[in-house]
């Protein structure tokens, strides 16, 4: 059975990244199949997420110890180690070893350069029903070219979105066809779960979000199945949350979005699904109180359409973690609003911020949220600074205690160099994701990190910061300026009784996080 | 009026009179037969490998296991190996002075007892120093090995293994 989540667009694009790095980070187990939909084939936001999901997809496929046991005091007796935790969620996999992953992005083989008259035959129909249709849509919407999304008009991909869609659905590698697949395999057994993410406020979001739940399930039994009608479907809905500088009205290939427009738009689409409600039996509707500006210059799509992350895309994540956790019911009262929504207190309304108990995690509890999400920063913020180049430059790491006890000339890092620099690239890219997300709070964004140390690179200042990514419980981090020799002291304490992997890279994942992993519960004096 | 005696007598008086009675010869001043000599290391040749292991589990519980890595270290086993052999030499004085320290105040001799100096040139020109010294020695490595070998970062420093 899989989980299913589709990104609609380029916010829903982003959303995939932080869902990415919240498997990565051991918060989601079950396998995953996941698609973006994105007309903007080349928009930059999907890009980047396609290029995190091939790295998460190589990592998880180095296999780590599977039931690993360590050798006791002095090699006598034997102690149960954990399971892996890390990369433990198949992505996409077609469920045969060793063969390629299904494709994470649809392909809409349409040609890119049509426009919106050509798709709706606008010029064949008769003059009456072209009058007709100019009471829908303007000049510029008509000569909308297509390659580049659709610009903020929701009126123009509700219409190409589902005939594209229809027209794209039983193409092989066009990964619209595989996800369909997976679902009818998934119906025969039981009630598999799809999430979509994506804007209100934009034009493929606001286009796609009512079209998809009614798109799955109205397809022909022959591809779908008989039993669609068991599909569970949630959404995040995310409102305005960000801007970006204005481009110029009435140049280029169609109409320039506009950010200012983007309450007005969330109106009118909100009333409309309040008049005609889409399909979801789960809606976590996400928003932010200020439009953090989280683009430089004005890009209306394709490759240089590039927006930073955001808080709200972290959340809508963990909305993804409810809602495949069996949670995601009505909600109750201010159990799922967001935490910049002020509590009142006395008749006053305070600000909470974002903090890690004010954090959306129903279901599987802040303290596990946190506990992963501040270990798997520890791991990437290690093996970035500090391990990676050790490995790559020299090779004095073979003559570490736990290089030597765990590894073997049949299991050696020196020919996984390949793998070595995914897990770097993999890291630096969640910590400047991490980064990222930190700053658009603004000054509601509370320290669910040290985010001053994040950026950095230089090995004295990490080997400050390492020790106190975060604030410890109850007063100061334990081990505050020697998080470095107590990372590798606990890692040189790990000797497993056998590999259980033939991976290398796997079998060091799986050492440095239960390494970091104990260091962290002593260092930040986490309850157990 | 009373001479006050000057400062600097008063300092070193003390020592003065401690030295001049450490060179004195003692009253029944004769010299240790090679049989006493062989009975009293023959004593020893177990008990100074055990205070060797013992100075050898202080200084692994003191120096040894504290050794730390700093950033960019991946093994500590040169920074061990150089505490350990700074460790052993102190080791090795502390026992050498016991030693000296045996044969003056603490053995009885049958024919005679030792002063400070005699004891002294016993240790230098006496065969049963560098064997009882090494015993020592090789105690305290013994401990440290022991001791290094249990999940410490630096246990591959005194014993390699090979590789898996």
């Amino acid at each position: 059975m899989h989980d299913y989540v589709i990104a609609v667009g380029g916010t829903g694009s982003r959303v995939l990244e932080a869902v990415t790095y919240l498997a990565a980070a051991g918060l989601l187990t079950r396998s995953l199949h996941v698609l973006i939909v994105d007309p903007d084939q080349n928009n930059g936001n999907g890009r980047r997420t396609r290029q995190v999901l091939e790295k998460y997809d190589r990592l998880q496929r180095c296999p780590q110890p599977a039931a690993p046991r360590g050798r006791g005091f002095m090699g006598v007796g034997r102690k149960e180690l954990g399971p892996p935790v890390l990369f433990r969620a198949p992505f996409n996999h077609p469920g045969r070893d060793g063969a390629p992953a299904h494709p994470h992005a649809w392909r809409n083989s349409s040609p890119p350069t049509r426009r919106f008259e050509d798709v709706i035959g606008f010029k064949r129909q008769a003059s009456e029903f072209q009058d007709f249709l100019r009471l829908f849509y303007q000049e510029s919407d008509l000569e909308m070219t297509l390659n580049a999304g659709y610009r903020g008009r929701t009126s123009v991909g509700a219409v190409a979105l589902k005939l594209d869609l229809d027209s794209t659905v039983a193409e092989e590698g066009g990964g619209l066809r595989e996800l369909v697949a997976g679902l009818q395999a998934d119906l025969q057994n039981g009630h598999p779960r799809v999430f979509v993410a994506g804007s209100v406020f934009g034009g493929t979001g606001a286009a796609a979000l009512p079209t998809i739940p009614s798109f799955i399930r109205s397809l022909d039994p022959a591809l779908i199945g008989p039993n669609a009608a068991r599909l569970q479907f949630g959404c995040a809905m995310l409102a305005p949350y960000f801007s970006f500088p204005k481009g110029m009205q009435g140049g280029g290939d169609g109409p320039a979005p506009d950010s200012d427009e983007h309450l007005i738009a969330t109106q009118a689409a909100l009333l409309h699904y309040a008049q005609v409600p889409p399909d979801y039996q789960h809606v976590y509707l996400v928003g932010a109180p200020e439009q953090f500006r989280t683009a430089t210059a004005y890009e209306p799509g394709d490759e240089p359409q590039i927006n930073a992350p955001h808080y709200a895309e972290f959340v809508s994540a963990l909305a993804a973690l409810d809602f495949f956790s069996g949670g995601g019911g009505q909600p109750a009262g201010d159990e799922v609003h967001f935490a910049n929504d002020a509590v009142v207190s006395d008749g006053e309304v305070v600000p909470q911020g974002i903090s890690w108990t004010t954090l959306p995690t129903p279901g599987q509890g802040n303290d596990e949220i946190k506990r992963r999400l501040v270990s798997f920063t520890t791991f990437a913020y290690f093996y970035k600074n500090f391990l990676h180049r050790a490995f790559v430059e020299r090779n004095d790491y073979v003559r570490a205690p736990w290089y030597r006890d765990n590894f073997g000339p049949a299991l050696t890092l020196g020919t996984h160099r390949d793998a070595l620099n995914t897990l770097y690239e993999f890291s630096d890219s969640y910590l400047a994701w991490l980064g990222a997300v930190g700053n658009s709070g603004g000054t509601a964004m509370g320290t669910l990190f040290r985010w001053e140390a994040l950026p950095h690179n230089e090995i004295p200042l990490c080997a400050e910061y390492v020790g106190h990514l975060t604030e410890a419980d109850t007063g100061a981090p334990r081990f505050l300026r020697e998080g470095y020799h107590q990372i590798l002291k606990r890692m040189d304490a790990l000797v497993l009784e056998q590999a259980g992997t033939p991976n290398p890279v796997g079998l060091l994942i799986y050492l440095l996080y239960r390494a970091v992993e104990g260091f962290c519960e002593e260092n930040y004096r986490w309850r157990r | 009026m009373k001479k006050k005696i000057p400062n600097l007598w008063r300092r070193h008086l003390p020592l003065g009179v401690a030295l001049s009675l450490l060179l004195c010869r003692t009253a029944y001043a004769q010299t240790v037969t090679g049989e006493e000599k062989l009975h009293w290391f023959l004593s020893r040749i177990v008990l100074w490998p055990l205070i060797g292991f013992g100075m050898g589990a202080l200084a692994s519980w003191f120096r040894l296991r504290r050794v730390k890595y700093v950033p960019e270290e991946l093994t500590l086993d040169r920074k061990v190996r150089r505490v350990f052999v700074r460790s052993l030499l102190v080791g090795c004085l502390i026992s050498a002075a016991l030693l000296w320290a045996d044969l003056w105040a603490f053995y009885e001799f049958e024919t005679t007892s030792l002063n400070a100096t005699e004891a002294l040139k016993e240790m230098v020109r006496g065969w049963h120093t560098v064997p009882l010294v090494s015993a020592a020695a090789l105690g305290f490595y013994l401990a440290a090995l022991a001791f290094t070998r249990w999940p410490f970062s630096g246990r591959y420093a005194l014993w390699p293994r090979v590789r898996r």
